[in-house]
């Protein structure tokens, strides 16, 4: 009993110990009123020792750190995530060092918006191929099978059997062909594009011949 | 100060704010030096040590989470740097009669507690606190001035809670006696002259 009692005094003294241990020391002290003495030497020591407070300043030191702060460092955590930002804070940063204005941020978002629009327009028709007709015309060519090809273009009323005719007359075979634009690209034996070209002019279904080197690229 | 204000200090030291670190400085420097003092007892030092250990929450204001009071993770910084000056301080005989008052005097005779309670004075309770160990005078430091429960100081004197009612056990005996014999000593043998 005694030797819990001397264990719960202290903490009985300065108020940290719990409701039910405090119970028991109040009950121990009601039945040993010799006990009593030693609460209050406790009590009194605890007294004496709070008021015996070393006088000095609440600045005692400050100087001392303050000094080290500004001369040692390091800054404080975030300071110095500051001093070296990662990579999206410095992305961040440099948008709000263009952003205007707050009173102007509407118009510039709104111009942000339409720049991304277009460039959004450009993107897909980069990528927009169509039909492989379209390609014929709007891709620049590139040598595919090395030519010359004779580039036909026949009149609106020329009919398909009159063309193929005029093609086995040349001797000519179809490479590529025909494009919304209406161009045939024909092989012809070598070194008789010159006759076959004067020929295919000479006719009365072709509107257009000329003489190319490749065909068109087509993907 | 409470820990949600040392927090809201804290959020803004984080952010380098000088003026935060001075308010927090201020709210707890006296209470840190009156531990450090009462440790090292040398007061340049205790100086010293109280303003690098706030130098330490400059830099590091984030390790405080407030799961303990600060005043007390405060401590457990200043006693790691109160340590490492020991180790520096060349030894002295400040405790070499502490043994010898523990021993001298007689215990637990009656009204014995009555008179040190009535007749101990500041100037003697400090005289007697220097007398003990390292240990035992922090732990009665910790109790009674700090206000701190069993666990916490076990917490601070990184010890087992026994130890910690070891320890004040047999600091109580040595003040309790080394108290009675400065007042026997002042009153002429007699406790008549040592009135507070």
């Amino acid at each position: 009993m005694k030797s819990k009692f001397d264990e719960l005094l202290p903490f009985y003294v300065n108020g940290t110990l719990p409701e039910a241990d405090r119970a028991w020391v109040d009950q121990y002290l009601g039945k040993h009123p010799s006990a009593a003495a030693e609460l209050r030497w406790y009590q009194s020591l605890q007294t004496k020792l709070r008021e015996d407070v070393p006088e000095v300043s609440s600045e005692v030191g400050m100087e001392r750190a303050l000094h080290r702060i500004r001369t040692e460092g390091p800054a404080p955590q975030l300071a110095r995530r500051a001093a070296a930002p990662t990579l999206f804070e410095r992305v961040g940063e440099f948008f709000r060092s263009i952003s205007p204005q707050p009173m102007l941020r509407p118009a510039f978002i709104g111009a942000l918006a339409v720049v991304a629009l277009q460039g959004a327009v450009i993107v897909e028709l980069m990528f927009d191929r169509g039909d492989e007709s379209s390609q014929l015309r709007a891709i620049a060519p590139k040598v595919t099978d090395k030519g010359p090809y004779l580039k036909l273009n026949f009149k609106p009323d020329a009919k398909e059997a009159d063309i193929r005719i005029l093609l086995v007359e040349v001797q000519g075979s179809l490479a590529a062909g025909p494009g919304q634009l209406g161009d045939y690209y024909v092989r012809v034996p070598a070194s008789k594009e010159s006759t076959v070209e004067a020929k295919l002019k000479a006719s009365p279904i072709v509107d257009a011949v000329a003489v190319v080197d490749a065909l068109p690229a087509q993907e | 100060m409470d820990n949600e204000e040392v927090l809201r200090l804290l959020g803004r030291i984080e952010h380098a704010d000088e003026a935060a670190f001075r308010e927090l400085y201020r709210a707890f420097s006296r209470r840190l030096y009156a531990y450090v003092l009462r440790q090292h007892g040398d007061p340049a030092q205790a100086e010293e040590i109280v303003a690098d250990t706030l130098y330490e929450v400059w830099r590091r204001p984030s390790v405080f989470r407030g799961d303990a009071q600060f005043s007390t993770w405060l401590i457990g910084i200043a006693r790691n740097k109160v340590l490492m000056a020991f180790r520096s301080r060349k030894p002295d005989d400040k405790h070499e009669d502490i043994a010898d008052v523990a021993e001298v005097v007689p215990s637990e005779e009656a009204g014995a507690f009555e008179m040190l309670a009535q007749q101990q004075r500041h100037k003697g309770v400090r005289h007697c606190m220097d007398k003990l160990s390292d240990e035992h005078r922090e732990c009665i430091h910790l109790v009674f001035y700090e206000g701190m429960g069993l666990a916490e100081v076990a917490g601070v004197q990184a010890c087992p809670e026994n130890t910690v009612k070891t320890r004040l056990f047999h600091a109580r005996q040595k003040l309790k006696n080394c108290l009675k014999l400065l007042l026997q000593s002042e009153g002429g043998g007699t406790l008549a002259g040592a009135a507070p």
